[in-house]
Order: C-alpha cells, then structure tokens, then sequence
C-alpha cells in the first residue's frame, strides 16, 4: 500500500520534469477499495468508463455544513443525472470528529441531509484520503472516464464558512465537470482546497 | 476653541474605549496604539486575540487547512483601513498536514488613516471579526469589536493601557529587510536568501511561510544550508510548480535565529555565499528541550552504559582477545599497566573518531545515528576480514612481525601497546551495534546538540567502555591470580580465537541482510582470498611470498568493497524472525492501525544489531509473546534499519534515540506509545501488550 501510494504521488511530481505536455492532471487516479455504508467495497475500477467525483466530508466541519446547505446536494444531483458517480468519502479516523461508527448511522446522516451521493465510503484509516493526498473537508476531485485526475482542490472560490458567499462564488467542481463533459482539459484543474483539515488518526 | 479641543481631548484621551468579546473558543478585543490621533495621519489600532489553550487561529496563508481571520470594518466617512499586518506565524502540524496559525495569543495590527478632514472628538471605529478556531474540530466564530480614538490636532499620545503592546507588536511583525531572494525547481526546489542581515547571523530554526498556499507542500520538512552571506532552504514544491508555468514569485517570510524577515523570492539562480557551511544546528525540539543539567546526567548514564556495554553480547569476540592479552601480561605489572592504558587509550580515540564522523554527517544534514557505519556494506565486509585475520593470527596461522600478543621484552612490549591499542579500536567498532541500557538515553540526548556536548557525552561512554580492563590492569592483586605465564596461554588463545571466527561469520550474515547474493559470494571470496593471503605469510619471511601474500590481501580488500546495499536483501525477512507474522513498519502504518484502535508492536532492529537479534529470540520468539499478541488482536511491525533508511532514523529521534533497538506499543488505552527496556524478556512485552489492549468497551 506504501508503494503504490508513493508512487501515485511521486508520478504526479515527475511529470513536469519528464517534459509532458502541461494538462496539469494527466495522471492516473489512485485506486482504491473502500467500504461504503452498506458494507459493500467500492473501487475505482468499478466505474470504469464513468466519470467520478470525489468529496471527502466531515459532517462536525462547518465547511462542510456550509454547502450541505443545498449547494452540496444540487451539485450532487446534477452530476449523478448526467451520468457522473459521485462518491462521498469520509477519512476521519476513530475518536476523531465525524468518524461515523457504524454505516447505519452515516446512511442516516446521508438520509436526513438530502445527500443525492452514489455512495458514502468510510475511509477510518485515511488510507484513501492519504493516496489521493486529501487535506481538507470538502475537497473535491473529478475522475474523467479513462480514470484520469482531472480536478483536484476547493468546490468554489471563496475561502468561507458563510453560506451568503456561496451565491457570490464559481463553483469549480461544477466548470470542471462541464470541460470533462464537453472533452476540453478542465480550465482550472488544481486549486488549493479549503476548509477543516482532515482528521487523520 | 482652541482650549476646548484641548480639553476634550484630555477627557477623552485615556482610557480608550474598548470593550473584550467572547466569541467562545477566544475572546478578542480591538485596541488602540494610540488615544489621540491627528487628522491626515495613520494610526494603528489592533485586534488582540487570546485564544482557549488547545486552540489556535490562522495566518494570512492557513497552510493545508483553515482559514486566516477577517476583519469588516464599518467606518466612518472618509476613514479607510488598511491590511491587517500579520504577526510570525507558527507551523502547527496535524496528522499529515500543517497549518501555519497562532495559539495562546497574538496581537494583529491594523492601519488607519485618518482623514485630514476629520472633526476633533471621539471616533468609533467598528468591525466585524470572522475567525476560524480550531482544536480537532473547527468552529467559525464571529464578533463585533470597537475601539474608540479621539481625534485631536498635534503628537498622538499614546494609549496607557495597550499603546507599547501595539508598538511591540507593530516592530515584531515581518518586515522587508533589503534580502536577496531566489528560487530555482531543478529537481528539489531551492530557494536562497542573502543580505546584510543574514551575514554571519544566527540561523537556526530557519522556515519559510509562504503568502501563498499553492507554492510549497506545506507538510514536508525543510531543510537548511548555511552560507556566509545567507541560507539556503530546500522545499518540497507545492503543486504551483505542477501545473506547467512555474510561479513567477514566491513571496513570504523568512523565520530564522528568532528574527522574522519579509522576503520576495523571484525565480533566477542562486547568488554567491548561501550555501557551503552545513545546516545550523537545529533548535530546541523535544530532545533539545531537557535542561541544562540533562548534560551531566546524560554523560553519567553514559559512563554507566559504556561498563555494562562490556557485557552485552556483540562485545564478547573482542573480549576475548583482550582477555587472551591480559594473561599474558598478569605477572609484568608495569607492562599490564600501560597495556591497559594503551587499550584505553584505544577505545577512546576511536569513540572520539566516531563521534566526530557522526557530527561531520548529520552537520551534512544525514539522518544517521549509532551503528552508522554497519549500515555500510563495504565496512561490513573489511570488517569481516578484519575479524577473519585476527582469528587466524590467533589460531597461529601467521604472526605480524612480534605477535599482537607481544609477550614482556623491550621491543615485543611496544609491539604489544599497539596491539592493545587496537585491541581497544576493534571492541569499539564492534560494540557499536549494540547499545546498551542507558546509553540510549544518553545518545538519544546528544542529537541534535552542539559538537562539543556530543563529544563530551561519547568521552564518557568511552570512559565506562574501557574503565572495566584499565582498572583490571592496576590490580594486581587479581591479576596474579591468574597461572603463570605456559603453554597455556597458547591454548587459551587457540581457543578464543573461535569467537573471532564467529563475529566474522555474523558480519557475513549481516552482509546477507544487506547486499544480493552476487554481492554476499563477492565478500565470502574476498575471505577465501585473505586467508590463503595470510597462511601463504605464516609460512615465512620469503620475499615472494611476501608480495604475493600482499598482493591477495588487496585483492581481498578491494573485493570487500564490491557489495552495495540492493534494494531486495538475499536474505527474506523470514531468516530472523520466522515465528511471528510482522508487516513493514511506516509512520503512516502505525497511525492507520492506532485509527482503528489497534495494539501495535513495533521493533525498531537492525541485522547488525546484535542485542536486538537476542531480544528477537529470547523474548520476541517465544510462545508467551505470540499468545499475547493474537490475544490482544496487535499487529506487530517491524523498522529494519540494517541499511541506512531516513524515516526510520527521524523516527528514532522522535523517540530521543540515536539508534536501535526500539520497542513501542501503542494501545487504544494509551495515549503516548509506551517504550519497552533495551533488553526483553518474554513477560515484559506480554505484561506491555496486555495492558496496552485493555479497553474500557
């Protein structure tokens, strides 16, 4: 797990210097085999030919509260209806806040929020989180259908917890989703993410 | 009118108007430099945060996360504020990431210009503060804070109460200091600094907060290089430097030796004078930070580690050679003596040659500790020879001129002092795998220190090391106990030469753990090579068989030094430790499995380290052990650091080790892991991992 893990990291700082064409996110996706609230083990490889998106959550965030406030849901639904599987991802580790216990009680959460998600992966031992170098709640990727990165970093662009500046911001994931759509490299593929740092263990 | 002004001005002058705010995890307050201030001018007043212990607050960039405090002001007309002039950030690492913030306190300032316009009397400045606090979990917390100034004509006066706070505050903060700053990303990016200010100063604890969030991995280390003129640091490249188009500055502030300095780096190479004279000494970590009186404990534990060093197990080949020399002497006093003295005298230098060769490399900023030099498998392989030689000269296959076990006359006693004094050279090479208890306390100690206290810690270890022969050696007493001087004695030393025959073979087995099996068939041919070398010697001082006999110890040597570490060791993991299933230790292995509430057993080993080998068959092996483990669901990992691997070695010194062996176990129950004693016995890791795995659930 190490191994591949640095590998998928190191590839994404060799390719500048190898002198690859400059669409930033030219790199595989990590794959990964995590357990969803149902128990079942989702992967990567499972969607293949689909496009992914990934949002690590943690419900004790207020970032996170902050665009499950609508803005989270609409986009969820907007993405399955064209086709995307959008996979919530949840990395804090045991004892830490929003580390759901059973899968039960994070589908109870995904109920009462509206959530519109494929699934809810619980990540607790971050192993995912750490292989797709997630840092904060929420950070978003899109994985275009060939399993390719091609947006990693913030939903919008405005650094807040304030609902009120969700209607002031571009939302990113949103763009990046449309160029992956229309075939274009994504405008804007790496911005920093903000938000709470992911409680790893 | 003119003296109304005056006395409003008096009247409102002190105190300001300020009143503290509780926002729930810290309570800010807006403060004033100064009570009076006079139109057309810029004041400064200042947001004061004191935050709940545990929690802290952003900088301008937060790092990986978070997010840097904001101010909105509402003001009156024609009053405008300015960018909030940030305090020294600190790095505030958590899990994998780190943030770059504030605890305990910070005093953020705040320029206002005061408009020329502005009426004489009180003015309320008001402003909206949107703040991140977080301790594991964040909560954006909002207040609304005031500060009232009184707008009087002539000098400001300054406010009583928080005016030289402000003033502290404004002076501390980053400021451009005529630096010189480039950055270059060719293979690891470099970023230089040079300038007056940087000539010859102080840099220890040198770090770079980057204004943006993109341009370096905010997580990863930094490393520093001195230079006459300036420093140079090298980061990891954050993903600005991905994306194709490098950015075009990487703007920030420079912390080091205490001062903080606002730099604006542009990319270009490096100039002269910032790089050349080694890391600074690094600052006071969690090593570092034991007291000054830590000194002479540190060299006392290590003067008694060094005594009980002689009883450890890897020390016992070269014992027996200095025992097979001491009953040589047992009935000269005077040359018994200065035998001692001379094996003394060895066993100092060398630690001493050691110690200087491992400030020499972590100066170059390696992560190296003790047993350093068995990580090396060309050194593993000439000691070997080393070994086999002297076991064959012990054996009586050869003699070097007069013995290295000169026995009494005038010459043969020099002979005999340089052959103590390597007696005493060899038992400290070859000692140095094995630490023993105490002494990692007292190494542990030593890293990270100035070279003079490293050096002062290793004169006592080597003191304790030798202390036990040299006293030996002035008491006759006991010494004339021994037999007299016979055929014995030849005996004796044919006898001990096995045990040199035996570190020789377990240096080719440590060689085994570290080289592939070309490597391992070079060094067992050098062996072939050195022994026919050294019995075509013995046979007689004929100059032909002389050369030859030199010519194929060379060869042999040469060969020694063919094995390089291979990245798949011959060896498989299973040849020392078949009897319990490990996984390969990393940092980020332990913090997954403690996440998930795990007891795990981590054995920081060594193929060289010969007590770590013991601990791993009297106790690790047994039955009682492996019980308690599946018991307790632990999951045991294993560091080896048979070749040189840096993480393992941060991962020492995190534990204030300088080498292994290591035990922890972390346990849900504990909340620091607990460290185990150097030498294990079979009930102490089962006693560990059983309290360790007790939940209250």
């Amino acid at each position: 797990m190490t191994l591949t893990r640095r590998s998928i990291l190191s590839a994404g700082l060799a390719l500048p210097v190898l002198g690859m064409p400059s669409l930033a996110l030219a790199m595989p996706a990590a794959d990964f085999a995590v357990k969803d609230t149902d128990g079942k083990v989702r992967t990567l490889a499972e969607f293949r030919g689909r496009i992914v998106v990934l949002e690590w959550l943690n419900r004790a965030c207020p970032y996170t509260q902050k665009h499950y406030h609508g803005n989270m849901q609409g986009l969820q639904v907007s993405a399955t209806r064209d086709g995307a599987v959008w996979l919530s991802v949840c990395s804090s580790a045991r004892g830490q806040p929003g580390y759901w216990s059973d899968g039960a009680k994070a589908r109870r959460w995904m109920e009462k929020n509206g959530s519109a998600a494929t699934a809810l992966l619980l990540d607790a031992d971050g192993s995912m989180g750490r292989a797709f170098g997630a840092k904060v709640t929420p950070h978003m990727y899109v994985i275009d259908k060939a399993g390719a990165l091609a947006y990693k970093g913030a939903i919008d662009d405005m650094a807040s917890s304030k609902v009120d500046d969700i209607k002031r911001a571009r939302n990113l994931v949103a763009a990046a989703l449309a160029d992956v759509h229309a075939g274009r490299p994504v405008a804007t593929p790496l911005t920093p993410a903000y938000g709470c740092g992911i409680k790893y263990g | 009118m003119r003296l109304l002004i005056a006395v409003l001005a008096l009247l409102f002058a002190s105190p300001v108007m300020a009143a503290e705010v509780d926002t729930g995890h810290l309570k800010i307050e807006m403060v004033a430099q100064d009570a009076s201030v006079a139109p057309g001018s810029t004041a400064y007043v200042a947001l004061r945060q004191q935050i709940d212990a545990g929690w802290h607050t952003y900088w301008r960039n937060p790092g990986d996360s978070g997010e840097a405090t904001k101010l909105t002001w509402t003001l009156p007309a024609g009053w405008k504020a300015g960018d909030i002039v940030w305090a020294t950030p600190r790095t505030l690492p958590f899990g994998p990431l780190t943030n770059y913030g504030y605890s305990d306190a910070v005093v953020l300032p705040v320029p206002i210009e005061v408009p020329a316009s502005a009426k004489p009397g009180p003015v309320t400045l008001e402003a909206v503060v949107d703040v991140l606090v977080c301790e594991k979990i964040c909560i954006p917390e909002t207040g609304k804070v005031s500060v009232t100034l009184t707008v009087a004509e002539g000098t400001p006066s300054p406010d009583a109460r928080w005016g030289a706070t402000v003033a502290a505050a404004l002076a501390a903060a980053p400021k451009p200091a005529g630096l010189i700053a480039t950055f270059q990303n060719a293979g690891a990016l470099t970023l230089t600094v040079a300038g007056a200010p940087l000539k010859g100063a102080d840099m220890t604890g040198a770090w770079f907060f980057p204004f943006l969030p993109t341009v370096i991995d905010h997580a990863k280390p930094q490393t520093a290089e001195r230079g006459t003129d300036g420093l140079t640091l090298t980061l990891a490249p954050g993903y600005a430097f991905e994306a194709g188009k490098p950015p075009a500055a990487m703007d920030g502030v420079l912390v080091v030796g205490g001062k903080a300095y606002e730099i604006a780096a542009t990319p270009g190479p490096a100039p002269a004078g910032v790089a050349g004279l080694g890391p600074p000494p690094s600052a006071a970590g969690p090593v570092g930070a034991v007291p000054k009186s830590g000194l002479l404990i540190a060299a006392l534990t290590a003067f008694l580690g060094g005594l009980i060093l002689n009883l450890m197990p890897c020390v016992f080949p070269v014992l027996s050679m200095k025992a097979a020399s001491l009953a040589g002497h047992a009935h000269e006093t005077r040359a018994a003596r200065r035998q001692g003295l001379a094996y003394g005298a060895g066993v100092v230098v060398t630690f001493l040659v050691l110690a200087g060769v491992l400030i020499a490399l972590q100066l170059a900023g390696q992560q190296v500790g003790w047993g350093f030099q068995l990580q090396s498998p060309p050194v593993v392989g000439v000691l070997a020879l080393l070994m086999l030689a002297v076991a064959l000269n012990m054996s009586g296959v050869f003699e070097i001129g007069t013995s290295l076990q000169g026995a009494g006359s005038g010459l043969a006693a020099r002979g005999g002092l340089a052959g103590a004094f390597f007696t005493g050279v060899l038992a400290v090479v070859v000692a140095s795998p094995c630490t023993a208890p105490f002494m990692a306390g007292a190494l542990g100690f030593t890293l990270g220190q100035p070279p003079v206290i490293v050096l002062a810690v290793f004169l006592a270890l080597s003191l304790g090391f030798a202390a036990p022969f040299v006293a030996l050696a002035f008491a006759p007493a006991l010494l004339r106990r021994l037999p007299k001087p016979g055929a014995w004695m030849d005996t004796l030393r044919k006898v001990l030469a096995f045990p040199m025959y035996g570190a020789a073979a377990w240096l080719v087995w440590v060689l085994s753990q570290q080289t592939d099996a070309p490597g391992l068939a070079l060094a067992l041919f050098a062996l072939l090579l050195a022994a026919f070398g050294l019995w075509l010697w013995g046979l007689g001082p004929k100059l032909w068989r002389q050369g030859l006999a030199l010519l194929l110890l060379l060869a042999a040597i040469s060969l020694a030094l063919q094995p390089q570490s291979a990245a798949q060791p011959a060896a498989s993991e299973t040849a020392s430790a078949a009897d319990l299933p490990s996984e390969a230790w990393s940092a980020e292995r332990v913090a997954a499995l403690r996440g998930e509430g795990k007891v795990v057993f981590v054995n920081f080993t060594a193929a060289w380290c010969v007590s770590c080998q013991v601990n791993d068959k009297v106790a690790l092996s047994t039955e009682e052990v492996a019980k308690a483990m599946t018991a307790t669901g632990a999951v045991y990992l294993k560091a080896d650091w048979t070749n040189r691997n840096p993480e393992i070695a941060a991962a020492l010194a995190e534990h204030g080790r300088a080498g292994v062996p290591l035990y922890l176990v972390y346990g849900p129950v504990l909340d620091e892991p607990q460290v185990l004693p150097q030498l294990l016995t079979p009930g102490t890791v089962a006693d560990a991992l059983r309290k360790a795995g007790k939940t209250g659930s």
